[in-house]
């Protein structure tokens, strides 16, 4: 059976034919779950309460993109999560970034001297590039990890995150700068042919 | 480099590099490119970080997903605090309020039209009660705007017959005359009977009926104004027209208001109160 062909059975009840798609999506999920919120027990919640929504929605997907319509219940619930925890009483300590915006990332605080360059001597690129996304506003890190770190079209992009295309274009832009000018404190650790110099990679 | 370079031009070369650029837009870049090293630079800078992240490794999720269904109907006892269900409760809520708030400020206003109404009533309850007699004049309909219900009504009471029937009778209609005004918002207005006058008709004279003209007296023609449970009630009418059960229905007019607003107070806060805990867990 073909997507579609899953997604009617999974509507008429056929829990078998709703777990084929479980299985070809929820690795995209739970990675998006996990750049979104750097937990991964809370990124394996995440994932799990996203399927069962989906499930006991799936009478809502009025067609077009399968992966955008889950992703957007995946980014959802991540909201809905961030939310929670921003309400924590450590979230009453979150600042601001330079142009006013909100820091929206619950490990702002986790190292509040540490400078990008203090920390790219004792993380791997890997956390370095988690840890810039966290820095970034909740809209750009989304953005980010839909279309740069996942793939997705800006299309489906801008349907997982309800947004006009203008919008993500736009969140995508300032998202990808704020990235490069976080990611230059790491200069050191990006392999040669990623380092975020102007010359042409490759 | 990328820093010096405007919001505008990062969304230009932000589109292009992904291919979102389209006509004269992209050729207007692409000239631009040719000429400007910075620019080109910034977009090369922007290339990298593009593949660097899409390079990035992918976590293997902990484990698989799929659904079972002893998860599902284990989920679904959790259905209570859904947001959906939340926001059913909330919304309910809200209907009920407004159905009860409609309610109660249109009886509220049918009770002030129908003031004018009910106080000849009580008067005329009063003069019957003066006299033991109840009798409209002949061929009349009450008229509740009458100026001078009393005097009216006592003198129509004076030339008519008195009857132990006509004084039970009355009595029934002291007790009822008060709870007319209440009444008489639910009741539907009945169109003008025979003999009805069709000014007190118009002021919703509910619950008009044709008494038994026999029972009062043989002169006593036309049409009284009297509740459809006058009859019923005129067996216990005599001890209803006591001073100290006027009191009591006093009481007992306030208590139902008095409810009332405790039910919309509690409908306000209920429909508050399950709309911020949706909110917190906002549906897809």
């Amino acid at each position: 059976m073909n997507e579609q062909e899953l997604i009617q059975a999974a509507r008429a009840g056929d829990l078998d034919s709703f777990n084929h798609l479980v299985l070809d999506y929820e690795g995209l999920a739970y990675n998006v779950a996990l750049r979104l919120l750097g937990d991964p027990a809370a990124a394996e919640d995440a994932t799990q309460d996203a399927f069962i929504s989906a499930y006991r929605n799936l009478k809502r997907y009025r067609g077009g993109s399968f992966k955008a319509w889950l992703m957007r219940i995946v980014t959802n619930g991540c909201y809905d999560e961030l939310r929670r925890q921003a309400r924590k009483p450590i979230a009453a300590l979150e600042g601001k970034s330079q142009d006013g915006e909100e820091i929206e990332s619950p490990s702002w605080l986790s190292d509040p001297g540490e400078s990008p360059e203090e920390l790219a001597q004792r993380v791997e690129l890997g956390e370095a590039i988690q840890d810039c996304l966290r820095r970034l506003e909740l809209d750009f890190r989304t953005a980010l990890v839909l279309v740069d770190v996942q793939g997705l079209d800006y299309a489906e992009a801008a349907a997982a995150m309800d947004k006009p295309l203008g919008t993500l274009k736009s969140r995508l832009a300032r998202g990808r700068q704020r990235m490069q000018d976080c990611l230059r404190g790491f200069e050191e650790l990006l392999p040669t042919r990623y380092r975020l110099s102007g010359e042409q990679s490759l | 480099m990328s820093n010096n370079i405007s919001r505008r031009d990062m969304e230009v070369l932000s589109a292009y590099l992904d291919g979102e650029l389209k006509g004269a837009e992209r050729d207007k870049l692409e000239l631009r490119l040719q000429s400007d090293p910075e620019l080109n630079a910034s977009l090369n800078e922007l290339r990298n970080m593009k593949s660097l992240l899409r390079s990035s490794p992918q976590a293997s999720p902990p484990r698989h997903f799929t659904l079972s269904e002893d998860m599902l109907a284990e989920t679904s006892r959790s259905f209570w605090g859904s947001a959906f269900s939340l926001n059913l409760v909330s919304a309910v809520a809200s209907v009920l309020l407004v159905v009860v708030l409609i309610g109660d400020i249109g009886g509220f206003a049918a009770s002030r039209e129908l003031t004018s109404l009910s106080a000849p009533a009580e008067a005329f309850a009063d003069s019957e009660e003066s006299t033991g007699v109840i009798s409209p004049a002949s061929g009349e309909a009450i008229k509740p705007q009458a100026d001078e219900p009393d005097q009216e009504l006592a003198d129509d009471a004076l030339a008519d017959l008195q009857t132990e029937d006509a004084e039970a009778n009355a009595a029934a209609r002291s007790e009822d005359s008060e709870e007319d005004a209440d009444l008489a918002a639910e009741a539907v207005s009945e169109p003008a009977a025979d003999g009805v006058d069709q000014a007190a008709a118009e002021e919703g004279a509910a619950a008009e009926s044709e008494s038994s003209q026999d029972e009062f007296s043989e002169d006593a023609v036309g049409e009284v104004f009297q509740e459809p449970t006058a009859s019923p009630l005129a067996p216990i009418a005599e001890s209803a027209a006591e001073p100290n059960e006027k009191v009591q229905e006093t009481r007992s007019d306030v208590q139902p208001i008095l409810l009332l607003r405790v039910i919309e107070i509690l409908l306000a806060a209920i429909a508050l109160a399950f709309a911020l805990f949706a909110r917190r867990r906002r549906a897809i």
